[in-house]
């Protein structure tokens, strides 16, 4: 893990706001035009002031009980967003989240600490819907889980270790990106580089010092959606990854289907060669407008001997409103893995969340 | 012959009946300046999902809604959007994640009219029967 580095956050912000008040931008508004200062709506998020920029965010608690372990409670997520336009073209996001910041055991005893992280940064560029451009740290667009990964927006609790194991989560760098309006459906591309240590990484897994990748996505008709990624990266260790994969999903009236694979050929610096591939494959139903019912399968074999994960994982939701949310989830997991922060065990988890 | 023709009249406004109907359940969709673009039903749906954000002379989108129990927002919405509104709830969840917002909100037609009036890059839709001349129709969507 990398320590905690706040100068160059800080710096970067520091320019972000200068840019934003000597500019004179911060007062444009955009689609804000006809929204009350301070005005707020459960999931938009609330108007700050006539700034043009709003305040959001999402938090949840998540019950934990493994076969291996005790029962813990976690107050696991507090993410805050400020976004917005600041001129017809440009336009920032900006998230702060503190992760597992308390923790209550089967005994009563509390533990709490600061996991405070810049998650993300940016400042994008829009030329036309064709070419945007993108500097800061983002989520690196892999997938579909890694860019939508709050608790509130996703169908299980638990995560698909293939969703983030295999890549950094994060790019602190460029991106060019944009939409292709096609004859059945938009065709969405990004390129991205970073060239430098990633800025306060803390939870990603793959910490990487170089990155360079890209994605192609169809996003067709009848809610499909699919897209390839191409991926080279390069970790602190001074392993070298190369890295590719494939993302689906299929939404219908009542059902999503979705699945994500990735395949890495590893090369490390004072090792044999190795491979790493993994995939899930999740299927909801939706009973009711509120109610849904999750199953999903995921694989993935770990590089060198960090062995094979299986996990099938069975859950239900509960959406009180869009925002406010539900989960129970049953994981039956098997395998060698031995990863550390990977558990192997069976689990019962439950979790609320709010997007706010 | 004032007798004759008034019932050719009235016989010509009850045979017109139906088309007039049509025209009065037809929407427009509108703007102040028009883009240089041809628009369709798909480019409106990019536009009031936001994933069409420019015109192409440069000029920020900002489409406009009517409130989400507005029978016309409804009929727009199957028409163009063609999702569910729980699909568009959590459609719209996503997007806060990515810092986009939902389309501004305005109370009436006629606070669309002023809206798009009043906004450079504005488009907003309204019944056909409440146009006005001053506004530039870029598509009618004429509902079944």
């Amino acid at each position: 893990m990398k320590s905690y580095r706040p100068t160059g956050g800080m710096m970067f912000l520091a320019l972000l706001f200068a840019f934003i008040h000597v500019s004179g931008l911060s007062a444009y508004g955009g689609d804000e035009i006809s929204r009350k200062p301070w005005e707020y709506s459960l999931g938009e998020g609330m108007s700050i002031a006539d700034t043009g920029l709003r305040l959001g965010g999402y938090a949840s608690v998540e019950y934990e009980d493994a076969t291996n372990d005790s029962g813990k409670l976690y107050f696991d997520d507090l993410s805050l967003f400020i976004f917005g336009d600041i001129s017809r073209r440009w336009s920032f996001f900006s998230e702060v989240e503190e992760a597992h910041f308390a923790q209550i055991d089967v005994n009563g005893r509390t533990t709490t600490h600061s996991n405070a992280e810049l998650e993300r940064l940016h400042l994008d560029y829009m030329n036309s819907d064709r070419l945007g451009f993108r500097a800061g740290k983002f989520l690196t667009p892999i997938g579909i889980w890694n860019e939508i990964h709050a608790e509130p927006l996703t169908w299980t609790v638990s995560r698909p270790l293939v969703s983030f194991l295999g890549f950094p989560e994060f790019t602190t760098g460029i991106e060019l990106f944009g939409d292709i309006p096609a004859a059945d459906g938009d065709i969405g591309y990004s390129v991205f580089l970073q060239n430098n240590q990633g800025l306060q990484e803390k939870t990603n897994f793959r910490n990487a010092d170089h990155i360079f990748g890209g994605r192609v996505r169809w996003l067709g008709p009848r809610g499909v959606e699919a897209g390839i990624p191409l991926l080279y990266y390069k970790e602190d260790s001074g392993d070298r990854v190369y890295m590719t994969g494939f993302d689906f999903s299929w939404r219908a009236a009542d059902f999503n289907i979705t699945a994500e694979g990735t395949y890495g050929s590893v090369d490390p610096e004072s090792a044999d060669p190795s491979h790493e591939y993994g995939y899930y494959l999740q299927g909801v139903y939706s009973v009711t407008a509120r109610h849904s019912l999750v199953l999903r399968h995921e694989y993935l074999k770990g590089r060198a001997a960090d062995g094979i994960f299986r996990a099938l994982s069975v859950g239900g939701v509960y959406k009180l409103t869009g925002q406010v949310v539900f989960k129970g989830e049953y994981l039956i997991r098997g395998g060698s893995m031995r990863l550390e922060d990977v558990n192997s065990s069976d689990e019962v988890l439950f979790s609320s969340s709010i997007l706010f | 012959m004032n007798a004759l023709a008034s019932i050719v009249v009235a016989a010509l406004m009850v045979l017109a009946q139906p088309f007039m109907k049509t025209d009065d359940r037809a929407i427009v969709v509108i703007c102040h300046e028009a883009p240089k673009e041809t628009i369709d039903e798909k480019t409106l749906e990019r536009i009031y999902l936001k994933r069409k954000m420019l015109w192409d002379d440069g000029r920020k989108v900002i489409p406009v809604n009517l409130p989400a129990q507005n029978p016309l927002r409804n009929s727009f919405s199957d028409r163009v959007l063609r999702r569910r509104h729980v699909e568009l709830v959590d459609y719209w969840n996503e997007q806060h994640f990515r810092g986009i917002t939902p389309p501004t909100t305005v109370e009436s037609e006629e606070a669309v009219k002023v809206f798009v009036r009043e906004v450079d890059g504005a488009v907003g839709y309204i019944s056909a029967r409440n146009l006005d001349p001053d506004l530039n129709v870029l598509y009618t969507i004429r509902i079944e």
